[in-house]
């Protein structure tokens, strides 16, 4: 990859993980609005805002870093995907994410489509209960990803450790001329 | 997010034959999210049954299953 396609990727990469972290905040300030308010408009208002904002804005910005940006960024350049663990970490984190995410569209839509009919009673909240936790779960693991990010913690896998030794090796075989 | 590091600043290269050991940090990492993983299936099996939600088709499949089980059992 050459260095402006990389440096471009990287500022994708940033925007959209950036924007991500931000929506999940707003989707969290919603679904504690949705579960705490008391005022009826603010409740069968938020819901509805909470399915635009996943399907419009969340869905599409987890998916980019997931299955674009990140791989692109992290394959080429010498980093790699496996050689070190705050990468796998921060890969682990966005799957899972991605994947509570996707699981939890189902709940969303349910208590938009009750907020629009104007039916929220208390049995649907263990469902509210649920969006806050999950919303809440979200937003920290995003800040540790980027905070992975932004430290990248020491710390070299075996795979990592193999081909980094055979690299040196070779690069000094070559330098002695063998 | 890479930042701007090379190469030669990104790890120390390796200087010995052994690969390095976990880093502690990894290993707490894997140890919380064992954690959390065991409060929502303990959460779950409590009762909070996400009657709407995520655990729904999971559980609703486990309580068809168990009273075909049942039914199986008595004929």
């Amino acid at each position: 990859m050459t260095p402006s396609v990389r440096k471009f990727v990287r500022t994708v990469h940033v925007i959209v993980t950036v924007g991500w972290l931000g929506a999940v905040a707003g989707f969290l300030a919603l679904a504690i609005a949705g579960l705490t308010s008391q005022d009826d408009l603010i409740v069968r208002s938020a819901y509805p805002a909470m399915d635009l904002i996943t399907r419009f804005v969340i869905v599409p910005l987890s998916l980019i870093p997931l299955l674009l940006t990140g791989p692109l960024l992290s394959l080429g350049t010498p980093w790699g995907l496996f050689r070190h663990y705050w990468i796998i970490v921060k890969l682990v984190i966005n799957v899972l994410s991605t994947a509570i995410l996707l699981i939890h569209l189902r709940p969303i839509r349910y208590m938009a489509q009750l907020a629009a009919q104007g039916t929220i009673t208390s049995a649907a909240q263990p469902a509210q209960i649920q969006l806050v936790a999950a919303a809440a779960a979200g937003l920290v693991s995003l800040l540790v990803a980027t905070g992975l990010a932004v430290y990248k913690p020491r710390g070299m896998t075996a795979y990592g450790w193999r081909k980094q030794y055979a690299e040196r090796t070779e690069s000094q075989d070559v330098r002695s001329g063998m | 997010m890479n930042g701007r590091k090379t190469m030669s600043e990104m790890q120390k290269p390796p200087g010995r034959a052994t690969p390095p050991r976990t880093p502690r940090w990894v290993i707490a990492f894997v140890v919380i999210l064992i954690l959390l993983v065991v409060v929502v299936v303990i959460v779950h099996l409590m009762g909070f049954r996400f009657d709407h939600g995520t655990g729904a088709i999971f559980f609703n499949r486990v309580v068809s299953l168990t009273e075909q089980a049942i039914q199986y059992g008595r004929t």
